[in-house]
């Protein structure tokens, strides 16, 4: 290679120096510029002769000596080393279902930011799929779609990606360029996970979460605002804790305890377990409870719903209609409008209140035959009925002269009639048995008032209905005597107690039907 | 087990189907007379019948009189009103095992079924 060449010659590398570049001024001679011109100056570069590319060195020889008279430079890429792979860091990968998931509850909380619902309607979006395009699929239910993630016990939650080493490269000098290796994913496994060789796995049922870098499964929800359009409906396995209310119409339903520290409007709240309402509930006559436990509220007005154990109300029980399947035990409390229905046993201040607010009690409900006490006192009463009349037309037909065949007929025809509501008798007495069985509590069924029953109150017990003609003061029991006749007691006196009849109107009423009656009946035909 | 109830009274024939019933038979035919009966029996193959005596058409005896001719051993339990001795040797003869005289009971059909069954080699409900 000629001095005068050089001149002319440029190399440039890229930073990483995998890539060496050669360019040719204009002004060479062009019988200087060939292969092995241009390859000599490249080794006194220091280029590596494996990094060289001979044929693209050929290429730009010929393309500069063809071009010698042009004003631009020629240039051509004449050597490659190797480039470095770096390691790729550590990362937390959410299983598909829970990354689709994380993805609806990001597009939910942009389209509530800012947003102002003015009614229902609103609460439902049209669907944007992100590009301006209106696809129902992307549409959002405010009510409905959830604004968290709730998994089961040992599902799948995602897989934590190792960091990787890297490849080392080798620049055009054939110099090696080190890898930098990837840095371990800052990923906390937090309570309510466990991980195993097929990824990071829920051990409880719960809420998800990845805060801060940590992945954890809460087994109790714990709302620090309002159950509104910005949470949407909760359904829920373990424990909910509200520290606001809940909105109308919206639904709380969880499998373990509810609390909610402040007013429940017109909304549904479902638990499989207790439920605690400190602030009350205000439902307007649709607002909704389903407890499978024990409930407790500051009050309740215009609710509808049923409790599975125990109800305990601070203040006042207004205009609601409850099925308490055990007790209310509120001895500060008042009923006042709508109707309860319990178990066994009431303690409350008061019943009704002046200007005789209808207020309806029915006690000695027992929830499991609730449905079923009116069909089945119909049915016995067919049964005790055709069985009555069979046997009158039996005895018609034996007395009979004529024995024809029509008669051997009907008296077979009247005899099995007989036999069969004998037969059904026998089976309802004995299913009866076994469902009371363990719920026998009509006798202990107990009505407490401390402070008055005013008149406008309707009483309902084991086949009595007791309409108060005067305020009856307390504070006061009344029960059953062991005849079953209505009676009341002052409270915490040892008697004697009183027939009810000398201060109420109390008539045979069947809205709780002494089941004693019912096997009474069918004792006489089975 | 396959029983072919055969009597004119709807009535009869659904107390006697209660009685089967409850004593475990499920499978039942039924038909209004004797010739109904013919027209069915050959196809539904019972392993017992109960049959009444007086019947439009085709009376019960004269179907017991058809049946045997062709089969000897499945068992035919008269049911009628028809109460008088020679009458009941009569259904005998022409090859009724068993026979119930109406007014009957649930109990004594049931009864009589039974016996008719174990008698016959024939396994009960």
């Amino acid at each position: 290679m000629s001095n005068a060449l050089e001149k002319y010659l440029r190399l440039k590398l890229d930073p990483d120096k995998v890539e060496a570049t050669l360019r040719i001024d204009p002004g060479f001679e062009v019988d200087d510029v060939t292969p092995e011109s241009l390859r000599a100056f490249l080794d006194s570069k220091a280029i590596s002769q494996q990094a060289i590319d001979s044929d693209a060195i050929a290429e730009l020889a010929k393309s500069a000596c063809e071009n010698a008279d042009s004003e631009e430079f020629q240039e051509a890429v004449v050597a490659r080393g190797t480039p470095v792979e770096h390691g790729l860091d550590g990362r937390f990968d959410f299983a598909p279902h829970v990354e689709l998931l994380r993805d609806q509850i990001e597009r939910r909380a942009k389209a509530a930011k800012n947003r102002r619902f003015k009614d229902q309607e609103e609460a439902v979006t049209a669907g944007d799929n992100g590009n301006g395009v209106v696809d129902d699929e992307y549409a959002i239910n405010f009510y409905d779609d959830s604004s968290f993630i709730v998994v089961r016990k040992g599902e799948p939650i995602g897989r934590i990606e190792p960091p990787t080493p890297g490849v080392d490269g080798v620049d055009v000098s054939g110099n090696a360029i080190a890898a930098r290796q990837g840095q371990s994913a800052d990923i906390k496994i937090g309570a309510g996970t466990t991980e195993t060789s097929s990824g990071v796995i829920s051990a409880v049922a719960g809420k998800l979460s990845y805060d801060a870098g940590e992945i954890r499964v809460d087994d109790t929800l714990d709302i620090q605002g309002s159950v509104d359009f910005s949470t949407g409906n909760i359904k829920f396995p373990g424990d909910v804790i509200i520290h606001k209310g809940v909105r109308d119409k919206f639904e709380v339903n969880a499998q373990g305890n509810v609390r909610i520290d402040d007013l429940v409007e017109a909304a549904t709240i479902r638990t499989a377990s207790d439920l605690t309402l400190r602030g009350g509930m205000a439902g307007r006559g649709s607002g909704e409870i389903d407890v499978q436990r024990v409930a407790a509220a500051r009050y309740l007005d215009g609710v509808v719903g049923r409790v599975g154990g125990d109800l305990c109300v601070e203040r006042e029980i207004s205009n609601c209609n409850l099925l308490i399947a055990k007790r209310i035990e509120s001895p500060n409390c008042t009923i006042r409008g709508g109707e309860v229905r319990v178990g066994r046993r009431i303690e409350v201040a008061q019943i009704g209140g002046e200007g005789e607010i209808e207020t309806g009690v029915v006690l000695g409900v027992i929830p499991e035959l609730e449905d079923l006490c009116e069909p089945l006192s119909k049915i016995v009463n067919l049964v005790v009925t055709r069985h009555s009349e069979a046997q009158i037309e039996l005895d018609e037909l034996k007395q009979a002269d004529s024995k024809s065949a029509a008669i051997s007929e009907k008296l077979t025809e009247v005899t099995f009639d007989i036999s069969s509501t004998e037969t059904h008798a026998s089976e309802i007495r004995s299913r009866l048995q076994t469902i009371t069985g363990s719920n026998s509590t009509q006798h202990l069924a107990t009505l407490v008032a401390r402070r008055a029953i005013y008149p406008g109150v309707t009483i309902w017990m084991s086949g009595w209905k007791i309409t108060l003609n005067d305020t009856l003061k307390g504070p006061v029991v009344i029960d059953l005597s062991p005849e079953g006749e209505v009676q009341y007691t002052p409270l915490g006196s040892d008697g004697p107690s009183k027939p009810l009849a000398g201060v109420a109107m109390i008539v045979s009423d069947d809205r709780v039907p002494r089941l004693t009656a019912i096997d009474e009946k069918l004792a006489a035909v089975a | 087990m396959k029983v072919m109830l055969i009597d004119d009274s709807k009535t009869m024939r659904n107390i006697q189907k209660s009685v089967l019933k409850q004593l475990g038979y499920t499978e039942i035919e039924e038909a209004q007379d004797g010739q109904d009966a013919m027209s069915k029996v050959g196809a539904f193959k019972p392993d017992f019948i109960l049959v009444d005596w007086n019947m439009p058409v085709m009376d019960g005896l004269t179907f017991v009189k058809k049946f045997r001719q062709t089969d000897k051993t499945t068992p035919l339990i008269m049911v009628t009103t028809e109460a008088e001795k020679s009458r009941v040797i009569e259904a005998i003869k022409a090859g009724v095992n068993n026979y119930v005289v109406k007014p009957f009971t649930p109990d004594l059909l049931s009864q009589r079924i039974n016996e008719t069954l174990t008698k016959a080699g024939v396994p009960t409900g």
